[in-house]
């Protein structure tokens, strides 16, 4: 499952709880946006207008299951559709 | 890294939500049945500690009944409010006419017992709470319909 934006490279500042350890509250993230997706990959992707970043659990035919790392804030999986995709996370600084 | 800071300084990035309130589609009253049953238990423990001479060990539970119980009312207000924001549609109100009265006065009950060490508003939170679970229970078999 392919990805494609307009520009290659996006930033982020996270914000809550629901990926922690690996990305905490205030973390500035960097997506790439032309990239294949694998299971593991952290996303970016927007629902209903707001951005939002989790874990792929699971790559079905034409939806992606993602999931939050802190699984005491986010405890289901939710589904989203490819053409919502922003990009992969490639880089915390 | 700096770089891409100093970028960020100049560029505000944009922010990404990390927790997500996608509706998924699974609910349950459980978890508010339990935060309002734990309320109950909880001012039933610091009533009975307030009649007697506390020792700094009764001082100490007194301390960790009252925040179980704000936790609680915490939990159960924000199990409420998804109910009733994400489960509960438009529809539903044909079915439940007091349904809007019902999850604000339960919320509110839930404040209170953050307030305050009151019995009655323990149990009337509780009540609120079961009755909104059958109601949840009637419109789900109103769906399988």
């Amino acid at each position: 499952m392919t990805i494609n934006p307009k520009f290659p490279f996006s930033r982020f500042v996270v914000c809550d709880k629901s990926m922690e350890p690996a990305f905490c509250d205030g973390d500035h993230v960097l997506t790439f946006n032309w990239i294949k997706l694998q299971v593991g990959d952290v996303i970016v992707f927007k629902f209903e207008n707001i951005l939002k970043i989790k874990r792929i659990y699971k790559i079905l035919d034409d939806l992606i299951l993602v999931r939050g790392d802190n699984r005491k804030s986010s405890s289901k999986e939710k589904l989203v559709d490819p053409k919502n995709l922003v990009g992969k996370v490639i880089l915390k600084y | 890294m700096k770089v891409l800071r100093l970028v960020d300084r100049i560029f505000p990035p944009q922010v990404v939500f990390a927790h997500c309130d996608i509706p998924c589609g699974i609910y349950d009253p459980k978890p508010a049945q339990i935060a309002a049953e734990t309320i109950v238990k909880m001012v039933g423990k610091i009533m009975v500690l307030s009649d007697e001479k506390m020792s700094v060990d009764d001082k100490n539970a007194c301390v960790r009944y009252i925040w179980t119980k704000e936790e609680h009312a915490r939990k159960c207000k924000e199990e409420l409010l998804i109910l009733w924001t994400d489960f509960f549609k438009p529809e539903h109100l044909k079915m439940f006419p007091k349904l809007h009265d019902t999850f604000w006065k339960a919320t509110k009950l839930c404040s209170q017992n953050k307030q305050t060490v009151d019995m009655k508003a323990a149990q009337e939170l509780k009540k609120a709470v079961d009755e909104i679970a059958k109601m949840f229970a009637k419109a789900k078999a109103a769906a399988k319909k």
